[in-house]
């Protein structure tokens, strides 16, 4: 089992979920998070207000937090991969990490 | 040390926070977030409007995470609390997930290893 984290454009969600529905993966948590990145969060294309004070601002963006057997983990990644693509700072990264163990709640079952 | 993240019902917060702190008062990270699971969000029966089929924008449900570091031997006891609670028997009662930390510090101090979680 692994824990794959992407932190995500908010736009690129949509693509993400669909792509993962189709691929018969969509169980994911998905959380509102801000953050900065090497280019400390200046943004490529400038917006209009763009201030010497904007780039200090952490920029909003989604993190899909979602659970998946080691084998299904290189075609989540590759999913999220294409939708979350624009080829411009900012597109976001997949952190990929171990898991000891899974329970579901409802039926106390553990593991796959 | 294992990290103890749990995704549960928003409304059985309450009872788990003060079961939690009962049981020790162990550090704990609230997070609200969305999920969806096996069912895609869509809950089968929804006490709330009396059985109606509920559809969200894109199934995502409102839900909760914790997050907590605890020591290895009081992992199966605090799991073994959550699932107590935060059962109802249907769909969307959640899942915990147990991962391995490799090192935590307390930042006030500087501390490392084991006496940062008690």
């Amino acid at each position: 089992m692994r824990l794959i984290r992407a932190i995500v454009r908010p736009e690129c969600e949509e693509g993400i979920v669909k792509g993962l529905d189709s691929a018969g993966l969509g169980a994911m948590t998905k959380i509102g998070v801000f953050g900065q990145g090497r280019q400390k969060a200046k943004t490529e294309t400038p917006v209009e207000w763009d201030e010497p004070l904007s780039r200090f601002d952490p920029v909003p963006k989604t993190m899909l937090m979602i659970i998946a057997q080691d084998d299904a983990v290189h075609t989540i990644v590759s999913v999220i991969m294409d939708a979350a693509r624009t080829g411009k700072a900012g597109d976001g990264k997949i952190f990929v990490s171990s898991v000891e163990e899974v329970y579901s709640v409802r039926t106390g079952a553990t593991g796959q | 040390m294992k990290e103890v993240i749990a995704i549960i019902r928003p409304d059985k917060l309450g009872q788990t926070k003060v079961a939690l702190a009962k049981s020790g008062a162990m550090g704990l990270t609230i997070i609200g977030a969305e999920g969806r699971g096996k069912q895609k969000g869509q809950e089968g029966r929804n006490r709330a409007t009396g059985g109606l089929r509920l559809y969200r924008s894109q199934g995502f449900v409102q839900k909760i995470l914790l997050m907590t570091v605890v020591d290895d031997a009081d992992v199966e006891e605090l799991i073994g609390k959550i699932i107590s609670i935060n059962r109802t028997g249907e769909t969307g009662d959640g899942k915990i997930i147990v991962c391995p930390v490799d090192e935590s510090y307390r930042i006030s101090t500087g501390e490392s290893g084991n006496s940062v979680i008690v």
